[in-house]
């Protein structure tokens, strides 16, 4: 509340009380005297017409109190529109908003008709309505996006509070634990503590105990791994089920004048007699409805073996409810039944005495096929905004703990640092931020969403030179949106970028398609809040912070700095290789870079730091392309967008909606991407620049057309055949928000296939530097990288969301399902991307893209769990300082003889099959060493239970041999499956690039599965073949 | 998780006082020796059900208490304590001990003084609850179904002028989506009730006799009676309409004292962590979207002729 708050505040003085955030909050609204006041604070709208607006207040679902400038002839409709744009809502016609009435009690509350004035509706009293869920879908499950899907998670969870929706104690603990899963991530003792301390101030049903609590915290600990998309997939899938959800409940008496209730659904009309039902009426069976002062009457059709129609009437308190009662039958008949609404008839011929009322919105059928058309990828939900303002305690824990988690993510090694900086920098943005972000609001997302589909055609039109650029067509689609979330949530962008960026690699799979382009926004705010971690700042977000705050300044310097630095480091890396690279770029993903070896370390910090060194790494990435000098053109327009940060704002509009217009044509035109690309390039750039993000776009849109030509390849490739792994990436995505906003420039199909790649660390770097920066250059690596990596990386990674997803929605047997998916993924990656990387990353960065994936993956799998569950980690902690020691020193060409993992994964995920192909990079010798890295606290796997051995595969392709391993353990009721697998590579060639290859091997077991925890990973090398024991990846290395 | 899969069965010996005291018996002496063979012969078979069985001991004081259905309601993780007939309540804190203390099922009770609910009134069809309001259930006892199983359609089905003494005995679960049903008088009331109250389809296997429609899914499984007790016409309806395993049981002698295979056991699904409700609800049940459009608005009755 206080982030949203405060940037309300912002634009109208103080007339809300913040504090009533909670839906009951009708008392707290603004006079109409004051509106005035409002007007003179939002300098837009109000300096306009001061005298013709008013200030109203709309209760969000989450709590938020927003504060809506608005006309008093404004129809409802205004008022929607600018409710649904502040929430960037798409799928809005299931929702409503609703008023009271003096007369009536608080609790009774009527739907404001979209078409009227709302001056004629609320007649009295102060204009504050809420907003909520009007028609529930029959299976929210099939909403299109995630957003969508999470508010009606929370009108659901505020139905069950409100006892609307009654459950039994087994359902509470059910849905409640999926709640404090979507809210607080995955259950970590380190955050959480022990016991139920962390959700006892969590609503969870009107009446809970402690023994609820206790059951719900058992319960979440079994939902570890699932992103919070994916949690609230499972919630929706339970309380779909239940006999009174969507049931709209009214008091009335039947004709003998007994008590009854009246509920309205989608089926029609229930009657309910003490809880008990006693009649039911679907709406085929119901010729007529009408009402008659406080009467309300239904004709029935005749029966099987009836010949009369049956009028039943019911009795209500008074006229106004029988008319609320009417009108919620035919707008509920209207929605649900019919193909479109029923359009009254305009006849004259009688004077009509009776309401004309009629539903005049889109119809379920209409909403669902205008959703096809407008279809966007799934947007990043940045639930840590909503959450935080929920007037539930909940929601605020749960924003501090996104915010931990969020650094957590990025840095799981050194989680405190990050958290720190960021929560800082997050506070103080906020109202420095408030005022652009206002702005951003304004912004409808009806036009972004109209240019998107006309740019739709005009990327058909553009030359097919274009291509490269698609991923940052997709970029500037995500910047769009990812800008005017920002906009919105000036605080948020760095904590609340973080945490959509983890949701979105942790939820969801089925989501995918929808998360493209939330992905992308996600990714920019993530870059930054990355970047916000490492203190060093994120330069694109940090230019306007710093715009704000002096600090932002001196973190921009070091930043300079750090990009200097990181440069020269890039260069030396290159020099090395290209795995040292892109160890560092893992590493910068992760704060504990700091700690590794200072080159490493400045390559971190520049990666976390920020865009341009994201950018610049990319480039690196791209090595062939751009090399360092693309780094340092990125670097230099990040300066300029410094300077035009102000102008950038305003730019950033323009750009955001020539972004969603790019990404309508995306979408539309997947292959048409690559001449789109050209476009997007272009248009990408200027956003970029916009919003001072963009700094390395320009030297990366050198790099990125042909990087971008490559990706079409790549893309073209993968795209079809990694589909289904799209689907199972599609949380990847989310972690990766910044390679989604890549991606999602792409065609659907390569989104997916990018969001795998993200996976790979450097990618992922890459991607947030760009949807961060903004800078085409670099978002073009990033897509660049993602293809190559796509089918590497969306191996890895779509099995691990998969298996999340399968998992809950799978049901119990998804563990051994998954077995087999995991084979697949065994492949390292597809050899048309590896040639790809090749060519781009000839100067190393390959290699480092090859490492990152290794370290990505563990990456990707912690901020997919939002830090409870740092799977990765204990590798990471212990054996970092050893890993990026090794890495980095044996870069060159001894590095990275650590193999051996062992994992624990609890869940397994469908994956696709990928080639495994290697060619190329310089034979490196190694001398023979074994690295073991173990999550701490963690046992290893012998001391583990034996298990259940479930299933044993193996896969060998031309270099290498894949043996998967998969036991099943229960324990306490908890299934564990632990996976071993074993990736011996073996080379007679020369060429064969070893350390790419263990870096794959170790990416595709760390990003194997998001839900799987890595405990252990022993590298061997051995110019002898040999096999360890545990070691899961025996990388041999033959001279 | 879908209903029907259980992985516990609550049975109970026949006591020797079963001879004379049973309530269904009217009058005759039961044959308990025969009665006790017969018992051992259904545990036998529900060993074979994939199922943990947990055997009570008689209680000589309940001659009834070898059916212990009626004791409670369990659905999940949830149970509910039955309140039957006052001769028999005795019986159920044996059974509250069993599903608290060592299932650990949430367990409820019927709040209302004057409810009266009998598990043989309740027949879970996977989907929703037909709850038989009759000679041993109540209004309140439907309420109090209502209350410990909210997540459920509740459908009350009238059963008081019908010649059975529970629900169940002219209705069973025959198979996922699959209710088995009498024929008679019986049939035809509880079938038009569910027309006009159930939310949801499924099909209905007719059969002409109570002892035909004597049957219970566990496990995917049907238990049902044999063909000697059935006749001809109904087993052979069966055998063709019931593809999956099924298991004869033959109950001649405890079915005179009202006994049915679904009464001699309490099923339970029992599992550490629960994370679904229980159910059987496909996409296909959630109101399709549907082009119908026969229903007109009038807010005045006067506006329409």
């Amino acid at each position: 509340m206080a982030e949203d708050g405060d940037t309300k505040r912002g634009e109208e003085t103080s007339d809300v009380p913040t504090d009533h955030e909670s839906s009951g909050i009708e008392d707290t609204d603004k006079s109409p005297s004051k509106n005035m006041a409002d007007s003179q604070k939002s300098p837009k709208k109000a300096q306009t017409r001061p005298a013709n607006t008013i200030s109203c207040s709309v209760v969000l679902l989450d709590g938020e109190n927003l504060e809506v400038q608005i006309e008093k002839r404004a129809t409802g409709q205004q008022l929607f529109d600018k409710v649904c744009t502040h929430l960037d809502l798409l799928e809005r016609d299931y929702f409503g908003i609703t008023y009271t009435d003096d007369r009536d009690p608080p609790a009774m509350r009527y739907w404001l008709n979209l078409e009227k004035k709302i001056s004629k509706q609320k007649k009295k009293g102060p204009w504050v309505f809420s907003f909520a869920l009007k028609f529930y879908p029959p299976d929210p499950t099939q909403l299109q996006e995630s957003l969508t899907r999470y508010l009606v998670c929370l009108q659901i969870r505020r139905d069950i509070l409100d006892g609307r929706l009654p459950c039994s104690f087994v359902t509470h603990a059910i849905l409640g634990s999926y709640s404090v899963q979507a809210d607080k991530g995955d259950y970590d003792p380190a955050q959480h503590g022990y016991g139920i301390d962390y959700i006892k101030d969590m609503p969870f049903a009107p009446v809970q105990t402690q023994e609820l609590l206790e059951k719900i915290h058992e319960l979440h600990k079994q939902h570890k791994g699932e992103t919070p998309e994916a949690a609230d997939m499972h919630f929706l899938e339970n309380a779909k089920k239940l006999a009174m959800y969507g049931v709209d409940l009214h008091k009335a008496k039947d004709s003998k004048g007994i008590d009854i209730l009246l509920g309205v659904c989608a089926s029609g009309l229930l009657v309910y007699r003490d809880k008990l039902r006693i009649n039911r009426f679907v709406w085929p069976k119901i010729l007529k409805i009408s009402y008659k002062r406080n009467n309300f009457y239904i004709r029935l059709r005749p029966g099987e073996f009836e010949s009369h129609e049956w009028t039943i009437g019911f009795k209500l308190d008074n006229h106004r409810y029988a008319k609320r009662l009417w009108k919620t039958c035919v707008e509920h008949h209207a929605f649900f039944r019919l193909r479109e609404p029923d359009v009254p008839k305009g006849s004259t011929l009688f004077p009509r005495l009776g309401s004309k009322f009629r539903y005049s919105g889109r119809t379920l059928f209409q909403t669902k096929k205008n959703l096809e058309i407008l279809g966007r990828d799934d947007r990043p939900l940045k639930r840590s905004n909503y959450r935080s303002t929920m007037p539930y305690g909940e929601n605020r824990a749960r924003s501090v703990d996104e915010l931990a988690m969020r650094t957590h993510d990025r840095d799981p090694y050194d989680p405190g640092h990050a958290n720190t900086l960021e929560r800082k920098y997050s506070e103080d943005d906020y109202h420095n931020r408030s005022l652009q972000d206002d702005r951003n609001r304004s912004l409808p997302d009806e036009r972004n969403r109209n240019d998107r589909v006309p740019t739709a055609l005009a990327t058909v039109g553009l030359p097919k030179g274009m291509k490269p650029y698609d991923p940052e067509e997709g970029e500037t689609r995500t910047r769009g949106p990812g800008e005017y979330e920002e906009g919105r949530r000036p605080g948020s962008r760095e904590n609340l970028t973080d945490t959509a960026d983890r949701r979105h690699r942790t939820p969801g799979d089925q989501e995918a398609t929808l998360q493209g382009e939330p992905v992308r926004e996600e990714d920019a705010m993530a870059v930054p809040a990355g970047t916000v971690q490492v203190a060093v700042s994120p330069k694109n977000a940090k230019e306007e912070e710093k715009e704000r705050k002096k600090r932002e300044k001196e973190e921009e310097k070091k930043r300079k700095e750090e990009l200097k630095k990181k440069q020269k480091e890039e260069k030396e890396k290159k020099k090395k290789g290209k795995g040292k690279e892109k160890i560092a770029l893992v590493e910068m993903d992760r704060p504990s870079a700091e700690d590794r070896m200072g080159d490493d370390e400045n390559a971190t910090e520049r990666a976390q730091l920020g865009h341009e060194p994201d950018a610049a790494e990319l480039e690196r990435s791209e090595g062939v392309m751009a090399g360092a000098g693309i780094a340092r053109q990125g670097s230099v327009p990040e300066k300029e967008h410094d300077e035009d940060t102000d102008k950038k704002t305003d730019d950033k509009d323009k750009h955001d909606k020539k972004g969603k217009e790019k990404g309508k044509d995306k979408q539309k035109d997947k292959k048409d991407e690559g001449k789109k690309g050209g476009f997007l390039g272009k248009f990408k750039k200027p956003h970029k620049d916009s919003k001072s993000k963009l700094e390395s776009p320009d030297g990366s849109s050198a790099a990125g057309a042909p990087v971008g030509d490559a990706h079409d390849d790549q893309a073209g490739l993968a795209g079809p055949g990694h589909t289904d792994a799209a689907d199972k990436s599609r949380p990847h995505k989310t972690e990766v928000s910044t390679l989604t906003a890549v991606l999602s420039s792409a065609s659907e199909t390569e989104r997916p296939v990018f969001q795998r790649s993200i996976s790979v660390i450097k990618q992922e770097d890459s991607d947030d530097a760009t949807s961060k920066d903004g800078v085409p250059g670099s978002g073009e690596g990033g897509v660049a990288r993602k293809d190559d990596y796509g089918p590497g990386a969306g191996i890895g990674v779509g099995p691990g969301y998969s298996a999340r997803a399968g998992g809950p929605l799978g049901g119990e047997m998804g563990d051994e399902s998954f077995v087999d998916r995991k084979m697949f993924f065994m492949p390292v990656t597809p050899p048309p991307k590896e040639e790809k990387h090749d060519n781009k990353l000839k100067t190393g960065l390959n290699l480092s893209n090859d490492t990152m994936p290794f370290f990505a993956p563990s990456a990707t799998s912690t901020t997919g769990r939002p830090g409870k569950v740092p799977p990765p980690v204990p590798v990471k902690g212990s054996s970092r300082g050893g890993l990026d020691s090794e890495d980095r020193s044996g870069h060159v060409k001894t590095d990275i003889p650590p193999t051996v993992a062992a994992e624990r994964m609890k869940y397994n995920a469908d994956l696709d099959d990928t080639r495994v192909s290697t060619k190329n990079v310089p034979v490196v010798k190694t001398e023979t060493c074994t690295v073991t890295y173990e999550k701490e606290g963690t046992t290893g796997p012998d001391q583990d239970d034996a298990g259940v051995l479930i299933s044993a595969h193996s896969h060998s392709s031309r270099t290498q041999t894949v043996e998967t391993t998969t036991y099943k353990t229960e324990k306490d009721g908890v299934v564990e499956t632990r996976v071993e697998r074993k990736v011996v590579i073996s080379s007679e060639d020369e060429d064969l690039d070893h350390d790419k290859l263990l870096a794959e091997a170790i990416r595709s077991v760390t990003e194997f599965n998001p839900d799987i925890s890595v405990e252990r990973i022993e590298c061997m090398r051995e110019f002898e073949d040999s096999e360890g024991d545990h070691s899961k990846y025996a990388p041999n290395t033959a001279v | 998780m879908a209903a029907f899969k259980h992985n516990y069965a609550i049975i109970c010996r026949i006591p020797q006082s079963f001879r004379d005291r049973s309530i269904g018996a009217q009058g005759k002496k039961m044959d308990v020796d025969k009665a006790k063979r017969e018992y051992e012969q259904f545990k036998a078979t529900l060993k074979n059900c994939d199922i943990n069985i947990i055997e009570l001991q008689e209680d000589e004081n309940y001659p009834d208490c070898c059916f212990v259905e009626d004791c409670a309601v369990t659905i999940g993780g949830t149970a509910l304590i039955a309140r039957p007939v006052a001769s028999r309540q005795g019986e159920v804190g044996e059974i509250r001990k069993v599903l608290r203390d060592d299932l650990g099922l949430k367990v409820v009770e019927i709040a209302d003084p004057k409810a009266t609910l009998e598990g043989g009134d309740v027949l879970f069809t996977g989907k929703e609850i037909l709850v038989g309001i009759g000679k041993r259930t109540n209004e309140g006892g439907a309420q109090a179904v209502v209350d410990a199983f909210p997540e459920y359609p509740i459908t009350p089905i009238n059963i008081a002028d019908l010649d059975i003494l529970h629900l169940k005995n002219a209705i069973n679960v025959a198979g996922r989506d699959i209710l088995a049903i009498c024929g008679g008088k019986e049939g035809k009331s509880i079938r038009s009730q569910m027309e006009q109250l159930a939310e949801y389809r499924c099909k209905l296997l007719h059969l002409e006799s109570q002892v035909s429609i004597d049957m219970l899914y566990i496990n995917g499984r049907l238990l049902h009676r044999t063909r000697e007790e059935m006749g001809d016409s109904n087993y052979g309806c069966i055998d063709e309409k019931i593809l999956y395993t099924r298991h004869r049981v033959s109950l001649e002698e405890l079915s005179k004292a009202g006994g049915r295979i679904a009464s001699m056991v309490l099923l339970v699904s029992k599992h550490r962590s629960q994370k679904k409700i229980i159910s059987n609800l496909t996409e296909d049940d959630i109101a399709p979207f549907s082009q119908f459009k026969d229903l007109t608005y009038a807010s005045n009755t006067l506006t329409k002729k």
